[in-house]
């Protein structure tokens, strides 16, 4: 979710959309901002993809407000407790919440930029650590039964991840399982 | 509109990826993005064409009026877009290929065979002419090191038994000559049949 030229995974994110209202009129335009109109007028609500905003928001055409997942409710869901809040839910479309977070954060002026960005640094620091440990010990994200009374809490916790998180879970598996490969074949050779 | 194809193509990056295997080229959904870059920037021209004011040829060109900015901004962007979903998708697939041809140590014969219908027909060029400035860079200090040659388990010693599995015939080794018979077993040097290890031709045996 870097902003990687080549990165694939940081196009995905540039996907999300924001709403915005327009400062100026456009004519035979309106479709290709998918709106239902051709001709638009100063104060017209479109959605626009996060490529395509920086630009246009810095030319000062187009004006635009906090978007939902980051919104004061999602702020004071997650200070309360960060673990418990869906992130998955929040953004759609292989919901990306940090990487779109970023990008909003980039196109804010400094003083709400800092603020949402303090916001996604401790997010992800609070449930990173439940994240790490629950690779290292479960099964794949929502398993089934045969999990103690601890599994439950644990299955929400892997529905509500984002997808940065999934992608760094999966990584903690893959290797606490090469580890304990590594572990057991090396033992047998000590013999 | 544009995101559907180009979202399309970044997915199978993404699908790709996870599942590290090569997918068939997408050549549908390529011709169509590189057709809407087309498209567009036809449209672009001529808005800004009907755009220009016929001023004097000696003075600044005026700047248009700020509909005409941001609509051909957008043009502009949608166009920079879908030429990096395409740059993406291509350089992910080149990149992938890279690192399986490499793990078939740059034998293009060996690797060819399972993934040809995956493949575009330059990215078939690709694979042959990286090989060939491969081989031939490996070749110029081939006599220290091998860089085909396999890196998934470091050897264990100087010395390996082998077993023949494909008629191999006489080998010029560091010790001298050595004639392989199919079946037999022998103790070499593994920087003497490291080569035949990789093709095939011997086998170890603890």
């Amino acid at each position: 979710m870097d902003a990687d030229y080549w990165s694939f995974e940081s196009c995905l994110a540039e996907q999300a959309r924001l709403p915005c209202t327009l400062k100026l009129d456009v004519e035979g335009h309106g479709h290709l901002l998918g709106a239902n109109e051709s001709d638009l007028h100063v104060g017209a609500k479109v959605s626009i993809p996060m490529w395509l905003a920086p630009t246009l928001i810095l030319n000062d055409w187009l004006d635009f407000n906090i978007p939902p997942p980051f919104m004061q409710r999602v702020k004071r869901a997650l200070n309360a407790n960060a673990r418990s809040v869906r992130l998955s839910t929040l953004v759609g479309n292989g919901g990306e919440w940090y990487g779109f977070g970023k990008l909003v954060a980039d196109v804010l002026e400094e003083s709400q930029a800092k603020e949402l960005q303090a916001v996604l640094l401790t997010t992800f620091k609070e449930r990173f650590v439940d994240l790490m440990d629950q690779a290292q010990h479960f099964g794949g994200i929502p398993s089934s039964a045969g999990a103690d009374s601890m599994g439950d809490t644990g299955a929400d916790f892997r529905e509500g991840l984002e997808m940065t998180e999934r992608e760094l879970f999966l990584l903690a598996q893959e290797s606490a399982k090469a580890v304990r490969l590594w572990y057991e074949s090396t033992d047998r050779k000590e013999h | 509109m544009s995101t559907d194809p180009s979202q399309a193509l970044l997915l199978e990056c993404r699908r790709s990826a996870q599942t590290v295997t090569l997918l068939p080229y997408n050549a549908a959904v390529v011709t169509t993005l590189i057709r809407q870059i087309h498209t567009i920037h036809a449209h672009l021209v001529q808005s800004l064409r009907s755009a220009a004011i016929p001023g004097d040829e000696v003075g600044p060109t005026p700047t248009p009026p700020p509909a005409v900015m941001f609509t051909s901004t957008h043009h502009h962007l949608q166009i920079r877009r879908l030429k990096r979903v395409l740059l993406v998708y291509h350089s992910h697939r080149l990149n992938m290929l890279r690192g399986m041809l490499h793990r078939a140590h740059l034998s293009v014969t060996h690797l060819l065979p399972s993934i040809r219908p995956l493949l575009s027909p330059s990215e078939l060029t690709f694979i042959r002419s990286y090989a060939q400035i491969s081989m031939s860079y490996r070749a110029e200090f081939i006599d220290v090191l091998d860089i085909a040659a396999s890196v998934d388990e470091p050897p264990k010693g100087m010395w390996v038994n082998v077993r023949v599995v494909k008629e191999v015939g006489e080998v010029i080794t560091e010790g001298g000559v050595v004639d392989f018979r199919k079946g037999g077993r022998y103790l070499v040097r593994r920087g003497d049949v490291e080569m035949l290890l990789v093709q095939g031709y011997l086998e170890v045996v603890d």
